[in-house]
């Protein structure tokens, strides 16, 4: 998974840089999806999907998107959001947009 | 008794902001200890509210609620409505009979889940009475 524009990918330690923005974002997330889901102990990682995650049904998904766009002052399109695979494509997408 | 004060003209984006009057009287809390079951005097014994430190018999939080429901079903002008999370915090009585007003403001709202999330204030003219927020689903 990479944030980098394809030219760039060769360049050493850009690459390292945005895991670390990733990994920042992802521990910028972890307070939203135990707030949404009701969880103070959930800890989702890059590699979760709703299957992974108790009680991420249809209502659940629209509150995290909700949460997500007013915490990071976002805006998503459906597109955008019905082709996540999984948190770690979730956060590439808000990354993209900050 | 109820009365608008403000409505934005169809349901706009975020800033867009709706506020109604409203009073909830004897009737209204008879009818909402039938439907609930809850009989506490403090919410229909006058004298036993008072006893307790307060001006006279306290509304039900229930039908401070029922006013958020208003402003989804009624206020907000879409087709359907659809409410998928709430948040409240009562902060004061409000008492039966005392003049309100529910303001609310859209704070998010995702084209992407076409939803939103709107924040909300009960006042009367000198108290905070409830704050809160509301997650709502758009069909239109």
């Amino acid at each position: 998974m990479d944030i980098l524009p394809r030219h760039c990918i060769n360049i050493p330690g850009l690459q390292r840089v945005g895991r670390a923005m990733d990994q920042n974002l992802l521990e910028k997330l972890q307070p939203i999806f135990q707030e949404v889901f009701d969880d103070e102990h959930l800890e989702v990682t890059p590699s979760a999907t709703a299957k992974d995650v108790d009680g991420w049904d249809s209502f659940s998904h629209i509150r995290l998107v909700l949460a997500v766009e007013q915490a990071f002052a976002v805006k998503f399109s459906a597109r955008e959001i019905n082709k996540l695979k999984n948190v770690g494509e979730f956060v590439t997408l808000i990354q993209s947009k900050l | 008794m109820t009365r608008q004060l403000a409505r934005t003209p169809g349901f706009g984006p975020q800033g867009t902001k709706f506020a109604f009057e409203f009073a909830i009287d004897r009737a209204a809390m008879m009818a909402f200890a039938d439907i609930s079951g809850d009989r506490h005097p403090l919410h229909l014994d006058g004298g036993y509210a008072v006893s307790r430190g307060y001006e006279g018999p306290v509304v039900y939080g229930g039908l401070l609620i029922a006013q958020v429901s208003r402003l989804i079903g009624a206020e907000m002008a879409v087709a359907h409505c659809v409410w998928n999370s709430l948040r409240v915090d009562f902060r004061s009585p409000l008492y039966q009979g005392e003049t309100a007003v529910l303001t609310a403001e859209v704070v998010v709202f995702s084209e992407a889940v076409n939803a939103a999330k709107l924040k909300f204030v009960i006042a009367t003219a000198d108290r905070v009475i409830a704050t809160g927020s509301v997650d709502v689903m758009i069909y239109e």
